[in-house]
């Protein structure tokens, strides 16, 4: 198998998305299927390279026949492409909900920015490159802000530059970085910089990680810089949310792995420890925990359905961020799995959530009191996606929480209990939260809607509900591919030989 | 001839600037001429990593005539490659958030976020 | 009370502000034990991967480190390389006399791909949000503007071609060029009452354009088996006839930056009635 043709994954979309603008011409539903059948296709296509490097190890795609470290490089590992799977996935399932809905008059355009978005997000998850992978955080972030701002509400301008503004600090934070690795060592390549990162003075490596923080904590919607996160949310339209929790943060978390631990860390006994002066992984162990506690606490005040999945997506974020700053393989395969639950579970969500707005006519939860009774099968959908965030026994977020609960243990350091309670008792909260909701939509009373739903909203919600059933009752479908994943962050010589070539050790 | 410490320190400062600025001002048209300095500022930091002292535009014309290994008479041209690219994306980044700014004014009737409320 | 809210916000704004300033001297300037730091007046290229993109030796170097591994990043200097004459030297591995373009457009072509990506959906996010902003009506130019703008027309289009199509040899490119293009057309959009810009059009090119960059790119992919790759012979350095596919991407990007940008000018003028 030709890895160079694993590029066609991020040049097809960028292709179709430059055509958009003629299928626009001819109608605007052909631009919705154009999207979907590009989605469908790099959907096929990383399950296909997926299948080939869990089985023959990670490779690596050369662009412009320049090798790395020279030249921009693709790494295509299990958990690169797993993540692109999923990437793609939320995109195909969104945007054939999209085909659904009635057609208004950007609709052309906004199937081609969420072509890009999608897009830019699976060429983070796979690029080799520090400035590459900014050039694509970059396409990706103004796209989610036109994304956001397509509403066209006060409400979602407000977000979109809300979102704008946080982007715009991180990407500046970001480039500094940037700025201060090539100064110092010279590359831009991840794997020569992780080969040679340890030879940094630590004051200016932690400087250099604070800076990469500001960058991709803002898509990660992690402590300092999710400011953002509930007016953007509110702002859009739900459907789009789906796109943000599903997509950006996935591609946020992943650039949080990838660089901070394989770029930044080194190997100390079982675990990763983060290079510099200061103690990074205690560090974002408390960044996990305050996002968790602020988001959960949040969600319980809150009445407008958009704003509790929103607190309730970064708080998923928080707890990622906590098993990474953990370390240990445990923990990191319990972060990647997590990851994959909230991608599908928010999806679910918002995705259900959408179509009870549509037909409530609000996204109050007072206002969809009854609607269970109404709809009992958009209910039942609804309660299966949320019982798979909180993780209710035998649903699929049960499993990832327990790998993460697990790697934690096995810390054992008095510091880790304590957050990991911390975690634990915001846990809670959640599960209190998403049943009064449940509650609420199954409460005895009488209810008028409007608005037809199309069959493919339905479709695409039940695919995302056989997913999170199956995953909560065959967890170890993926144990194979989990387990390659987290072994993928955690050897990073493998990284370093796999891109460089055997040579570098010698 | 001044030191490059300067430069560092001048970008730095700039982009301290544009921080505060975004952090403390309410009229949006500032807040984006602020997200402007700090984009000033990464593109002065990066062409500053990349100044050799005494090196010349990396262009090979007839003037320079030859160049090799042992008469490296050109300034790194990397960070010039990615000033490039920072600067078509802080246009677009800035151009987008007029726009959204534009809208923002047809909808509130006013520039001051803190007077954007209510849901509309 | 405003006034207090006001000004602890300042407070803490200032704090985090000069936070970050003094952990950046300390970073830069106080290096407290052994490690690499920023250098200062010290740059040296030989210390950079640039050096290979200077002296077009990026595949005598990758040969290089296939082969001494570690060695390599301690000197990378030790990689052989020859000397490169001003329209002398001929078929290097790439031929652009201007080192700036051969890195944007040929080592590090894919994140130009990207870059042309973010100007497109920023365009496009602009012509998708400006709609419903009325157009302003502007007063009548005089006679000497009106004259000036359609005389000047030409003449600034030319120079934006002539600018990327030299791309590869003096400073400018793509970008540069189309932003040239774009100023004449918004010349024309201030200094004419009646003039209209045909937007359709304009997005015709830019799409195709914008496909064409990728085919180049998809080209190389199956004819050279890697994306991007050059397939052009890169001819002697410092002729207009060399560097290969270098000179092509530019134009193809000189006409969407072009098209792209003056895309946005007019629709920002005009305020997108037409759709």
């Amino acid at each position: 198998m030709n890895m160079n043709y694993a590029l066609l994954l991020i040049a097809v979309p960028l292709a179709v998305a430059f055509l958009q603008p003629l299928f626009g011409m001819i109608g605007k539903k052909i631009t919705k299927w154009v999207t979907f059948l590009t989605f469908a296709f790099n959907f096929a296509y990383a399950i296909s390279l997926l299948n080939f490097v869990t089985a023959n190890g990670p490779q690596i795609a050369v662009i412009g026949n320049w090798r790395p470290p020279f030249g921009i490089n693709l790494y295509l590992s299990t958990l690169s492409l797993f993540l692109a799977t999923i990437i793609y996935f939320v995109g195909m399932i969104v945007s054939f909900y999209f085909i659904g809905i009635k057609d208004k008059k950007i609709d052309d355009k906004l199937s081609l920015v969420m072509l890009l978005v999608v897009g830019a997000a699976g060429a983070i998850v796979m690029t080799g490159d520090l400035f590459n992978m900014f050039v694509f955080i970059e396409i990706l972030s103004i796209g989610t802000a036109i994304l956001i701002a397509s509403r066209d509400k006060g409400m979602s301008y407000k977000g979109a530059l809300k979102y704008m503004i946080f982007g715009s600090i991180g990407s500046a934070m970001l480039l500094f970085a940037i700025g201060f690795t090539y100064g110092t060592l010279g590359t831009l390549n991840l794997a020569e910089i992780a080969l040679r990162f340890h030879e940094i003075n630590p004051t200016l490596a932690s400087f250099i990680v604070l800076l990469f923080t500001g960058g991709v904590f803002v898509e990660a919607e992690l402590f300092p810089f999710n400011m953002w996160v509930p007016d953007s949310y509110e702002g859009a339209s739900p459907h789009i949310n789906a796109i943000l929790s599903g997509v950006v943060s996935t591609a946020g978390i992943y650039a949080i792995m990838r660089v901070f631990m394989t770029v930044f860390g080194i190997n100390i006994g079982d675990k990763i420890l983060i290079y510099g002066k200061l103690n990074f992984n205690a560090i974002l162990i408390a960044i996990g925990v305050i996002t968790t506690i602020i988001g959960e606490l949040s969600a319980l005040t809150q009445k407008d359905i958009k704003k509790i999945l929103a607190f309730s997506s970064m708080a998923q974020m928080g707890v990622i961020a906590f098993a990474i700053g953990i370390g240990n393989q445990t923990a990191l395969t319990g972060g990647i799995f997590h990851l994959f639950n909230h991608a599908i579970s928010k999806a679910l969500l918002f995705l259900v959530a959408a179509m009870i707005i549509r037909n409530v006519g609000s996204s109050n939860i007072d206002d969809m009191e009854g609607f269970g009774r109404h709809n009992k099968f958009l209910a039942i959908i609804f309660a299966i996606g949320a019982f798979g965030i909180i993780g209710i026994p035998f649903f699929n977020g049960f499993w990832s929480k327990m790998y993460i609960i697990d790697g934690a243990v096995m810390r054992s350091t008095p510091w880790t209990y304590f957050a990991l309670s911390f975690i634990l008792g915001a846990a809670l909260v959640e599960v209190f939260y998403y049943f009064r909701i449940i509650y609420k939509m199954f409460n005895d009373k009488k209810i008028t809607t409007k608005n037809r739903i199309h069959p493919f909203a339905y479709i695409s919600v039940i695919l995302l509900a056989i997913v999170v059933l199956t995953v909560g009752i065959y967890p170890s479908l993926f144990s194979n591919i989990l387990n390659s994943a987290s072994a993928g962050i955690f050897d990073r010589v493998h990284y370093i030989t796999t891109v460089l070539g055997m040579g570098v050790l010698r | 001839m001044i030191s490059s410490i300067f430069f560092y320190s001048t970008a730095f400062v700039l982009f301290l600037i544009g921080l505060f600025g975004v952090l403390t001002r309410k009229n949006i048209i500032k807040i984006l001429v602020s997200l402007s300095i700090t984009e000033t500022a990464v593109n002065l930091f990066l062409v500053t990593v990349g100044y050799i002292k005494n090196g010349k535009a990396p262009i090979l014309t007839n003037t320079i005539g030859s160049i090799g290994m042992n008469n490296l008479k050109f300034v790194d041209p990397l960070p010039q490659a990615l000033v490039l690219t920072a600067i078509v994306i802080g246009l677009g980044t800035t151009a987008l958030s007029l726009v959204i700014a534009i809208k923002l004014y047809k909808n509130y009737g006013t520039l001051n976020i803190t007077k954007m409320g209510g849901k509309r | 009370m405003k006034k207090t809210e006001f000004l602890t916000g300042s407070f803490i704004a200032l704090t985090l502000v000069v936070l970050l300033g003094v952990f950046f001297f300390q970073a830069l300037f106080q290096p407290s034990y052994e490690g690499k730091v920023m250098p200062i007046d010290n740059v040296n290229l030989k210390d950079r991967v640039s050096l290979h993109y200077v002296l077009k030796n990026v595949n005598d170097a990758s040969k290089y480190l296939a082969t001494n591994g570690m060695r390599y990043f301690n000197n990378r200097s030790s990689v052989p390389s020859k000397t490169i004459t001003f329209g002398k030297t001929k078929n290097l591995e790439e031929g652009s006399a201007n080192e700036v373009t051969s890195i944007v457009v040929n080592y590090r072509g894919f994140d130009t791909l990207g870059e042309v990506t973010v100007l497109f959906i920023s365009i496009i996010g602009l012509t998708m949000l400006i709609g419903g902003v009325k157009e302003k009506k502007l007063r009548m130019p005089s006679v000497i503007v009106r004259t000036g703008s359609k005389f000047l027309f030409p003449f600034i289009l030319l120079f934006g071609v002539y600018i990327f199509i030299h791309g590869h040899l003096t400073p400018g490119g793509g970008f540069p060029g189309g932003a040239v293009i774009a100023s004449g057309f918004l010349l024309l959009l201030l200094g004419l009452e009646n003039f209209k810009f045909n937007t359709t059009v304009s997005k015709v090119i830019e799409s195709l354009a914008g496909v064409t960059f990728v085919g180049i790119g998809l080209v190389g992919l199956f004819m050279k088996n890697s994306f991007l790759a050059n397939f052009i012979p890169t001819g002697t350095i410092g002729f207009l006839y060399s560097a290969g596919m270098v000179a092509l991407i530019y134009i193809v990007v000189g006409i969407k930056v072009g098209a792209e940008l003056s895309t946005g000018v007019a629709e920002l003028k005009e305020g997108n009635k037409n759709d």
